[in-house]
């Protein structure tokens, strides 16, 4: 197919049917989240689920891929599938703009191969991992010039290791740069690429990424 | 030497990574304070890869790392 003409040799024919059948649920809908969706739509993800409850503001201007000065006030979901669909009308992409707690993690993320956690907050985190969703579930966050990136599964639960008691981190000082924003969630797409076509990408730690020093360094945890 | 890894913020005008006399800085909270770093603004304090706190004793090859709570989207 021409659309995916350039994703070769790097994804096979039999490769991009596989991501074709995938479905993925994105969990936020905002810096990460809207790039994420992006992303994986333009590489021939087949199903997206977006969640989000928020809607944009002007302070997302700086960084959120959906936002822009006619789309202030509208939810993110909404505003993501309109313009996700003119990328790629071929796939099916279900908005839910709701509020992810713990009632409602299984029923959202049921059936689907795969979640991305594109959230901003540790709480919400938290319970996402301690739902033990039987799907794997990749991860990251940023704050300022630095991110860190993992993949959680039962058994391999990483993000906790990352979760402050409090619910936020230093990007209520440092704040969300959107090259920052941008690398990461790349880099998460990049892991669902590869799971979705079966390779392993476990590990026990995290990816932390220095974006002043361009490194990205692999953090093993012995528990 | 102890050599002790400082991420994100930490290495603003620290370095990246600093190696310390054990026997003059035998515990993690002293390494702390010498760095000006409040104990509080760290999430992740691994020693050897391992979880650990400020009281640990440190001996002679041990790694430090220190990271704090990032959870920006």
């Amino acid at each position: 197919m021409e659309r995916y003409l350039r994703n070769k040799d790097s994804i096979s024919k039999s490769q991009q049917n596989l991501l074709a059948q995938g479905h993925v649920v994105v969990l936020g809908c905002g810096g990460l989240g809207g790039s994420i969706a992006e992303s994986l739509i333009r590489i021939g993800i087949g199903k997206l689920t977006l969640i989000d409850d928020d809607v944009f503001a002007v302070s997302n201007l700086n960084r959120q891929r959906f936002s822009t000065s006619k789309t202030i006030g509208r939810a993110k979901v909404e505003v993501a599938k309109e313009k996700l669909l003119e990328i790629n009308d071929q796939a099916e992409v279900i908005s839910k703009k709701v509020f992810i707690d713990a009632s409602n993690i299984h029923d959202l993320t049921e059936g689907c191969d795969l979640v991305i956690d594109a959230l901003d907050n540790f709480e919400t985190r938290r319970i996402v991992e301690d739902a033990d969703l039987n799907v794997l579930i990749i991860s990251a966050a940023v704050a300022g010039y630095n991110g860190w990136l993992t993949i959680s599964k039962p058994g391999f639960r990483n993000i906790k290791h990352l979760c402050s008691h409090s619910n936020k981190g230093v990007e209520q000082a440092l704040g969300n740069l959107s090259f920052t924003v941008n690398i990461l969630a790349e880099l998460e797409v990049s892991l669902a690429v590869r799971t979705l076509l079966g390779e392993d990408v476990s590990l026990r730690g995290f990816y932390f990424v220095d974006l002043k020093t361009l490194e990205i360094e692999k953090i093993e945890i012995i528990e | 030497m102890v050599e002790v890894r400082l991420f994100a913020y930490f290495r603003d005008n620290r370095g990246k990574i600093l190696y310390l006399d054990p026997n003059l800085f035998p515990t993690v909270q002293i390494i702390l304070d010498h760095l000006g770093i409040k104990l509080s603004d760290v999430q992740i304090l691994l020693v050897n890869g391992r979880h650990s706190h400020a009281q640990h004793l440190l001996k002679e090859n041990d790694i430090v790392a220190l990271f704090p709570p990032v959870a920006g989207g």
